[in-house]
Protein backbone atom coordinates (compact mmCIF):
# COMPACT_ATOMS: atom_id res chain seq x y z
CA UNK A 1 0.00 0.00 0.00
CA UNK A 2 2.61 2.63 1.14
CA UNK A 3 4.41 1.75 -2.21
CA UNK A 4 1.56 2.38 -4.53
CA UNK A 5 1.11 5.93 -2.13
CA UNK A 6 4.79 7.44 -3.11
CA UNK A 7 4.59 8.62 -6.46
CA UNK A 8 1.89 10.37 -5.57
CA UNK A 9 3.48 12.02 -2.62
CA UNK A 10 6.08 12.57 -4.78
CA UNK A 11 3.77 14.81 -6.85
CA UNK A 12 1.86 16.50 -4.08
CA UNK A 13 5.65 18.02 -3.00
CA UNK A 14 6.29 18.70 -6.57
CA UNK A 15 3.03 20.69 -7.00
CA UNK A 16 3.54 22.51 -3.49
CA UNK A 17 4.81 25.86 -4.54
CA UNK A 18 2.65 27.91 -6.32
CA UNK A 19 3.56 30.56 -9.19
CA UNK A 20 2.43 33.88 -8.18
CA UNK A 21 -0.53 34.56 -9.93
CA UNK A 22 -2.25 31.58 -8.19
CA UNK A 23 -2.19 32.96 -4.99
CA UNK A 24 -5.23 34.36 -4.28
CA UNK A 25 -5.80 37.78 -4.29
CA UNK A 26 -7.10 38.80 -0.73
CA UNK A 27 -3.46 36.87 0.57
CA UNK A 28 -0.98 38.57 -2.29
CA UNK A 29 1.59 40.67 -0.96
CA UNK A 30 2.03 43.26 -3.50
CA UNK A 31 4.92 44.85 -2.75
CA UNK A 32 7.64 43.90 0.08
CA UNK A 33 7.49 45.91 3.46
CA UNK A 34 10.95 47.46 3.33
CA UNK A 35 10.38 48.50 7.01
CA UNK A 36 12.44 51.94 7.92
CA UNK A 37 10.56 53.02 11.11
CA UNK A 38 11.14 51.93 14.72
CA UNK A 39 9.58 53.95 17.76
CA UNK A 40 12.17 55.68 20.46
CA UNK A 41 10.29 58.06 23.03
CA UNK A 42 6.91 58.42 21.27
CA UNK A 43 8.22 59.18 17.59
CA UNK A 44 8.59 57.12 14.63
CA UNK A 45 12.13 57.55 13.66
CA UNK A 46 13.71 56.42 10.12
CA UNK A 47 16.54 54.44 9.87
CA UNK A 48 18.92 55.65 8.26
CA UNK A 49 20.88 52.03 7.05
CA UNK A 50 21.48 52.59 3.17
CA UNK A 51 22.80 49.47 2.45
CA UNK A 52 20.23 46.75 1.51
CA UNK A 53 22.83 43.77 2.62
CA UNK A 54 22.19 44.91 6.18
CA UNK A 55 18.30 44.89 6.49
CA UNK A 56 17.17 41.39 7.28
CA UNK A 57 15.24 39.91 4.99
CA UNK A 58 12.59 37.66 4.97
CA UNK A 59 12.17 34.43 2.44
CA UNK B 1 7.34 30.55 -5.76
CA UNK B 2 7.33 29.11 -9.12
CA UNK B 3 8.65 31.32 -12.06
CA UNK B 4 9.34 30.33 -15.81
CA UNK B 5 13.20 29.97 -14.81
CA UNK B 6 12.36 27.87 -11.71
CA UNK B 7 11.43 28.07 -8.62
CA UNK B 8 12.76 31.36 -6.84
CA UNK B 9 12.29 33.60 -3.06
CA UNK B 10 10.41 35.97 -3.06
CA UNK B 11 11.40 38.65 -0.54
CA UNK B 12 8.32 39.77 1.41
CA UNK B 13 10.17 42.27 3.35
CA UNK B 14 13.18 43.84 5.38
CA UNK B 15 13.75 45.57 8.78
CA UNK B 16 16.10 47.93 10.44
CA UNK B 17 19.02 46.40 11.97
CA UNK B 18 19.70 48.94 15.02
CA UNK B 19 22.87 48.79 16.96
CA UNK B 20 23.42 49.42 20.38
CA UNK B 21 23.19 52.96 20.69
CA UNK B 22 19.62 52.79 19.29
CA UNK B 23 18.84 50.18 21.73
CA UNK B 24 20.26 52.33 24.47
CA UNK B 25 18.22 55.20 23.36
CA UNK B 26 14.95 53.66 23.75
CA UNK B 27 16.31 52.42 27.23
CA UNK B 28 17.07 55.89 28.33
CA UNK B 29 13.12 56.71 27.31
CA UNK B 30 11.51 54.12 28.95
CA UNK B 31 13.95 54.91 32.08
CA UNK B 32 12.76 58.86 31.39
CA UNK B 33 8.89 57.74 31.34
CA UNK B 34 9.30 55.79 34.32
CA UNK B 35 11.51 58.14 36.51
CA UNK B 36 11.80 55.81 39.25
CA UNK B 37 8.18 55.33 39.52
CA UNK B 38 7.21 58.90 39.68
CA UNK B 39 6.70 59.43 35.97
CA UNK B 40 3.36 60.42 34.59
CA UNK B 41 2.52 56.80 33.67
CA UNK B 42 3.33 55.12 36.64
CA UNK B 43 1.30 57.06 38.60
CA UNK B 44 -1.67 57.49 36.10
CA UNK B 45 -4.39 55.76 38.07
CA UNK B 46 -5.73 52.56 36.99
CA UNK B 47 -8.54 53.68 35.16
CA UNK B 48 -6.70 55.87 33.28
CA UNK B 49 -4.63 53.25 31.72
CA UNK B 50 -7.38 51.32 31.31
CA UNK B 51 -8.29 54.07 28.79
CA UNK B 52 -4.86 54.40 27.19
CA UNK B 53 -4.78 50.13 26.78
CA UNK B 54 -8.43 50.09 25.22
CA UNK B 55 -7.65 52.78 22.81
CA UNK B 56 -4.50 50.93 21.46
CA UNK B 57 -6.64 47.55 21.45
CA UNK B 58 -9.37 49.40 19.05
CA UNK B 59 -6.37 50.65 17.21
CA UNK B 60 -5.27 46.72 16.60
CA UNK B 61 -8.43 46.06 15.60
CA UNK B 62 -8.59 48.18 12.88
CA UNK B 63 -4.99 46.61 11.65
CA UNK B 64 -6.17 43.42 12.09
CA UNK B 65 -6.08 42.15 8.28
CA UNK B 66 -2.83 43.30 7.61
CA UNK B 67 -1.65 41.64 11.06
CA UNK B 68 -3.16 38.32 10.24
CA UNK B 69 -1.81 38.64 6.75
CA UNK B 70 1.82 39.18 7.56
CA UNK B 71 1.46 36.97 10.08
CA UNK B 72 1.15 34.27 7.66
CA UNK B 73 3.59 34.88 5.26
CA UNK B 74 6.38 35.57 7.95
CA UNK B 75 6.28 32.02 9.93
CA UNK B 76 4.10 29.88 7.51
CA UNK B 77 1.02 29.45 10.38
CA UNK B 78 -1.96 28.38 8.15
CA UNK B 79 -4.57 31.57 7.94
CA UNK B 80 -7.24 29.96 10.65
CA UNK B 81 -4.38 29.84 12.91
CA UNK B 82 -3.11 33.10 12.36
CA UNK B 83 -6.21 34.92 12.51
CA UNK B 84 -6.86 32.65 15.66
CA UNK B 85 -3.71 34.60 17.12
CA UNK B 86 -4.83 37.65 16.62
CA UNK B 87 -8.28 37.52 18.12
CA UNK B 88 -7.18 35.35 20.93
CA UNK B 89 -4.46 38.17 21.37
CA UNK B 90 -7.64 41.09 21.71
CA UNK B 91 -9.19 38.25 23.92
CA UNK B 92 -5.96 38.71 25.89
CA UNK B 93 -6.14 42.34 26.03
CA UNK B 94 -9.67 42.31 27.50
CA UNK B 95 -9.27 39.97 29.79
CA UNK B 96 -6.24 41.46 31.30
CA UNK B 97 -8.53 44.84 31.85
CA UNK B 98 -11.05 42.64 33.66
CA UNK B 99 -8.37 41.06 35.92
CA UNK B 100 -6.74 44.52 37.12
CA UNK B 101 -9.98 45.66 37.64
CA UNK B 102 -10.36 42.51 40.15
CA UNK B 103 -7.48 43.44 41.42
CA UNK B 104 -7.79 46.98 41.78
CA UNK B 105 -11.09 46.01 43.60
CA UNK B 106 -10.03 43.29 46.27
CA UNK B 107 -7.00 45.54 46.82
CA UNK B 108 -9.07 48.52 47.59
CA UNK B 109 -10.03 45.96 51.22
CA UNK B 110 -8.55 45.89 54.26
CA UNK B 111 -6.69 43.18 55.86
CA UNK B 112 -6.94 41.85 59.41
CA UNK B 113 -4.49 40.02 60.17
CA UNK B 114 -2.46 38.98 63.75
CA UNK B 115 -4.37 43.15 65.39
CA UNK B 116 -2.83 44.53 62.32
CA UNK B 117 -4.52 46.64 59.77
CA UNK B 118 -3.32 46.40 56.56
CA UNK B 119 -4.16 47.68 52.35
CA UNK B 120 -2.33 45.36 49.99
CA UNK B 121 -1.72 47.22 46.50
CA UNK B 122 0.40 46.11 43.81
CA UNK B 123 2.69 48.57 42.22
CA UNK B 124 4.87 48.30 38.83
CA UNK B 125 8.53 46.88 38.63
CA UNK B 126 9.94 49.44 36.49
CA UNK B 127 11.24 49.08 33.10
CA UNK B 128 10.48 46.27 31.31
CA UNK B 129 12.69 44.47 28.28
CA UNK B 130 9.83 42.47 26.55
CA UNK B 131 11.19 39.28 23.92
CA UNK B 132 8.68 37.32 22.62
CA UNK B 133 9.25 34.16 20.80
CA UNK B 134 8.95 33.48 17.08
CA UNK B 135 6.15 30.38 17.15
CA UNK B 136 3.40 32.71 18.27
CA UNK B 137 5.41 36.32 17.72
CA UNK B 138 2.21 38.51 18.67
CA UNK B 139 0.29 36.91 21.67
CA UNK B 140 2.82 35.49 23.39
CA UNK B 141 4.49 38.59 23.18
CA UNK B 142 1.48 40.54 24.13
CA UNK B 143 0.88 38.30 26.88
CA UNK B 144 3.91 39.99 28.75
CA UNK B 145 3.63 43.65 27.31
CA UNK B 146 -0.35 44.07 28.25
CA UNK B 147 0.28 43.08 32.22
CA UNK B 148 3.41 45.09 32.07
CA UNK B 149 2.20 48.15 30.78
CA UNK B 150 -1.44 47.95 32.13
CA UNK B 151 0.70 47.47 35.96
CA UNK B 152 2.27 51.03 35.08
CA UNK B 153 5.70 49.83 33.50
CA UNK B 154 7.37 51.13 30.73
CA UNK B 155 8.71 48.83 28.29
CA UNK B 156 11.32 48.21 25.26
CA UNK B 157 10.06 45.92 22.99
CA UNK B 158 12.32 43.73 20.60
CA UNK B 159 10.67 41.30 18.19
CA UNK B 160 12.00 38.09 17.90
CA UNK B 161 13.67 36.99 14.79
CA UNK B 162 11.06 36.05 12.77
CA UNK B 163 7.42 37.52 13.43
CA UNK B 164 8.90 40.71 13.14
CA UNK B 165 7.10 42.53 9.98
CA UNK B 166 3.10 42.10 12.17
CA UNK B 167 4.88 44.83 14.41
CA UNK B 168 4.67 47.87 11.82
CA UNK B 169 1.33 48.09 11.34
CA UNK B 170 1.28 48.42 15.04
CA UNK B 171 3.89 51.03 15.43
CA UNK B 172 0.97 53.63 15.09
CA UNK B 173 -0.73 52.52 17.34
CA UNK B 174 1.65 51.99 20.17
CA UNK B 175 3.10 56.09 19.37
CA UNK B 176 -0.73 57.04 19.45
CA UNK B 177 -2.41 55.10 21.65
CA UNK B 178 0.23 56.01 24.71
CA UNK B 179 2.26 58.74 26.73
CA UNK B 180 5.87 58.87 25.24
CA UNK B 181 9.00 56.43 26.12
CA UNK B 182 5.77 54.00 27.65
CA UNK B 183 6.29 52.01 24.98
CA UNK B 184 9.84 51.69 22.72
CA UNK B 185 10.04 49.29 20.13
CA UNK B 186 13.44 48.33 18.40
CA UNK B 187 14.68 46.01 15.60
CA UNK B 188 18.02 43.64 14.93
CA UNK B 189 20.05 41.71 15.88
CA UNK B 190 19.27 40.03 19.62
CA UNK B 191 23.21 39.20 20.20
CA UNK B 192 24.21 42.89 19.23
CA UNK B 193 21.33 45.11 21.15
CA UNK B 194 20.35 43.06 24.19
CA UNK B 195 23.71 42.51 25.94
CA UNK B 196 23.66 46.19 26.19
CA UNK B 197 20.70 46.66 27.49
CA UNK B 198 20.85 43.98 30.68
CA UNK B 199 24.47 45.06 30.91
CA UNK B 200 23.32 48.87 31.70
CA UNK B 201 21.56 47.40 34.87
CA UNK B 202 18.72 49.80 34.14
CA UNK B 203 16.16 47.07 33.27
CA UNK B 204 13.62 46.34 36.15
CA UNK B 205 11.76 43.33 34.79
CA UNK B 206 12.77 40.80 32.00
CA UNK B 207 9.85 39.16 30.06
CA UNK B 208 11.42 36.19 28.24
CA UNK B 209 9.98 33.54 26.09
CA UNK B 210 12.51 31.17 24.56
CA UNK B 211 14.92 28.81 25.38
CA UNK B 212 16.36 28.76 29.17
CA UNK B 213 19.56 29.03 27.92
CA UNK B 214 19.57 32.59 26.34
CA UNK B 215 17.29 33.70 29.30
CA UNK B 216 20.37 32.60 31.96
CA UNK B 217 22.61 34.07 29.45
CA UNK B 218 20.55 37.06 29.69
CA UNK B 219 20.45 37.62 33.43
CA UNK B 220 23.82 36.90 34.34
CA UNK B 221 24.42 40.03 32.14
CA UNK B 222 22.75 41.71 34.91
CA UNK B 223 25.01 43.68 37.34
CA UNK B 224 22.75 43.46 39.94
CA UNK B 225 21.42 40.54 39.35
CA UNK B 226 18.94 40.22 42.55
CA UNK B 227 17.47 43.54 41.61
CA UNK B 228 16.16 41.93 38.67
CA UNK B 229 12.59 40.58 38.27
CA UNK B 230 12.27 37.86 36.13
CA UNK B 231 8.93 36.98 33.87
CA UNK B 232 9.81 33.79 31.92
CA UNK B 233 8.08 31.05 29.66
CA UNK B 234 10.91 28.42 28.60
CA UNK B 235 10.96 25.30 26.33
CA UNK B 236 8.74 22.07 27.62
CA UNK B 237 9.37 18.50 26.64
CA UNK B 238 5.62 17.11 27.08
CA UNK B 239 4.71 13.33 26.84
CA UNK B 240 1.59 11.63 25.94
CA UNK B 241 1.43 8.37 27.29
CA UNK B 242 -1.22 6.21 25.60
CA UNK B 243 -2.48 2.93 27.84
CA UNK B 244 -3.90 -0.39 26.62
CA UNK B 245 -7.43 0.45 27.24
CA UNK B 246 -7.29 3.30 25.42
CA UNK B 247 -9.64 4.43 22.91
CA UNK B 248 -7.84 4.48 19.84
CA UNK B 249 -9.55 6.45 17.66
CA UNK B 250 -9.67 9.35 20.41
CA UNK B 251 -5.79 8.35 21.45
CA UNK B 252 -4.65 8.87 17.61
CA UNK B 253 -6.87 12.00 17.19
CA UNK B 254 -4.88 13.65 19.90
CA UNK B 255 -2.18 12.34 19.77
CA UNK B 256 -1.73 13.88 15.68
CA UNK B 257 -3.61 17.36 17.19
CA UNK B 258 -0.86 17.19 20.13
CA UNK B 259 2.35 16.80 18.03
CA UNK B 260 1.90 18.62 15.31
CA UNK B 261 -0.36 21.81 15.26
CA UNK B 262 1.12 24.93 13.78
CA UNK B 263 3.82 21.97 12.34
CA UNK B 264 4.77 20.76 16.10
CA UNK B 265 6.35 24.27 16.58
CA UNK B 266 4.37 24.89 19.73
CA UNK B 267 6.07 24.89 23.32
CA UNK B 268 3.01 22.65 24.49
CA UNK B 269 3.45 19.97 21.81
CA UNK B 270 3.35 16.30 22.44
CA UNK B 271 7.66 15.72 21.91
CA UNK B 272 6.95 12.39 22.40
CA UNK B 273 5.03 9.57 22.87
CA UNK B 274 4.68 6.44 25.32
CA UNK B 275 2.42 3.73 23.86
CA UNK B 276 1.60 0.56 25.72
CA UNK B 277 3.77 -2.36 24.15
CA UNK B 278 0.26 -4.24 23.61
CA UNK B 279 -1.35 -2.29 21.22
CA UNK B 280 1.77 -0.51 19.65
CA UNK B 281 1.36 -2.41 16.30
CA UNK B 282 -2.39 -0.88 15.99
CA UNK B 283 -1.52 2.70 16.92
CA UNK B 284 1.37 3.03 15.09
CA UNK B 285 -0.83 1.98 11.89
CA UNK B 286 -3.47 4.34 12.34
CA UNK B 287 -1.01 7.00 12.98
CA UNK B 288 0.91 6.77 10.25
CA UNK B 289 -2.31 6.97 8.14
CA UNK B 290 -3.94 10.19 9.97
CA UNK B 291 -0.63 11.56 10.09
CA UNK B 292 -0.39 10.24 5.57
CA UNK B 293 -4.16 12.09 5.73
CA UNK B 294 -2.92 15.33 6.53
CA UNK B 295 -2.85 18.04 4.04
CA UNK B 296 0.14 19.88 3.52
CA UNK B 297 0.80 23.30 1.41
CA UNK B 298 0.50 27.21 1.56
CA UNK B 299 -0.69 28.44 4.54
CA UNK B 300 -3.51 30.07 2.60
CA UNK B 301 -5.05 26.94 1.68
CA UNK B 302 -8.05 25.72 2.88
CA UNK B 303 -7.74 22.74 5.30
CA UNK B 304 -4.35 22.90 5.66
CA UNK B 305 -2.52 21.22 8.58
CA UNK B 306 1.51 20.99 7.75
CA UNK B 307 2.79 24.22 5.99
CA UNK B 308 6.53 25.81 5.40
CA UNK B 309 8.81 26.14 8.04
CA UNK B 310 10.09 29.89 8.37
CA UNK B 311 14.01 28.99 8.62
CA UNK B 312 15.45 28.11 5.90
CA UNK B 313 18.12 26.44 7.75
CA UNK B 314 15.30 24.06 9.63
CA UNK B 315 14.59 21.14 7.28
CA UNK B 316 19.24 20.80 7.03
CA UNK B 317 18.65 20.35 11.27
CA UNK B 318 15.76 18.62 11.16
CA UNK B 319 17.06 15.84 8.86
CA UNK B 320 20.19 15.64 10.79
CA UNK B 321 17.88 14.60 13.72
CA UNK B 322 16.60 12.28 11.78
CA UNK B 323 19.53 10.97 10.94
CA UNK B 324 21.00 10.76 13.88
CA UNK B 325 18.27 8.77 15.12
CA UNK B 326 17.95 6.00 12.95
CA UNK B 327 21.94 6.17 14.04
CA UNK B 328 21.06 4.93 17.06
CA UNK B 329 18.39 2.38 15.60
CA UNK B 330 15.26 4.01 15.52
CA UNK B 331 13.39 2.86 12.72
CA UNK B 332 10.67 5.41 10.02
CA UNK B 333 7.21 4.43 9.64
CA UNK B 334 6.41 7.39 7.11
Amino acid sequence: MQLQEKPQLQAKINSIFPDESSIPVEFRLSDPIHQTEYLIDGLLRHWEGQDKKSLHQFM
Amino acid sequence: VKTTDGFSQKVIGSVPTLSEKEALEALDAAVVAYNNGRGHWPTMSVSGRIEHIQDFAYRMKEKKQEVVNLLMWEIGKSYPDSEKEFDRTIAYIEDTIDALKNLDRTNSRFVLEQGIIGQIRRAPLGVTLCLGPTNYPLNETFTTLIPALIMGNTVILKPPRLGVLLNRPLLEAFRDAFPPGVVNVIYGKGRDITPPLMASGKVDALAFIGSSKAASSLKKLHPKPHRLRSVLGLEAKNPGIVLPYADLDLAVKECVLGTLSYNGQRCTALKILFVHSQIIDVFLERFCDAIANLKFGMPWEKGVTLTPLPDIEKPKYLTELVEDAKHFGAKGCQ
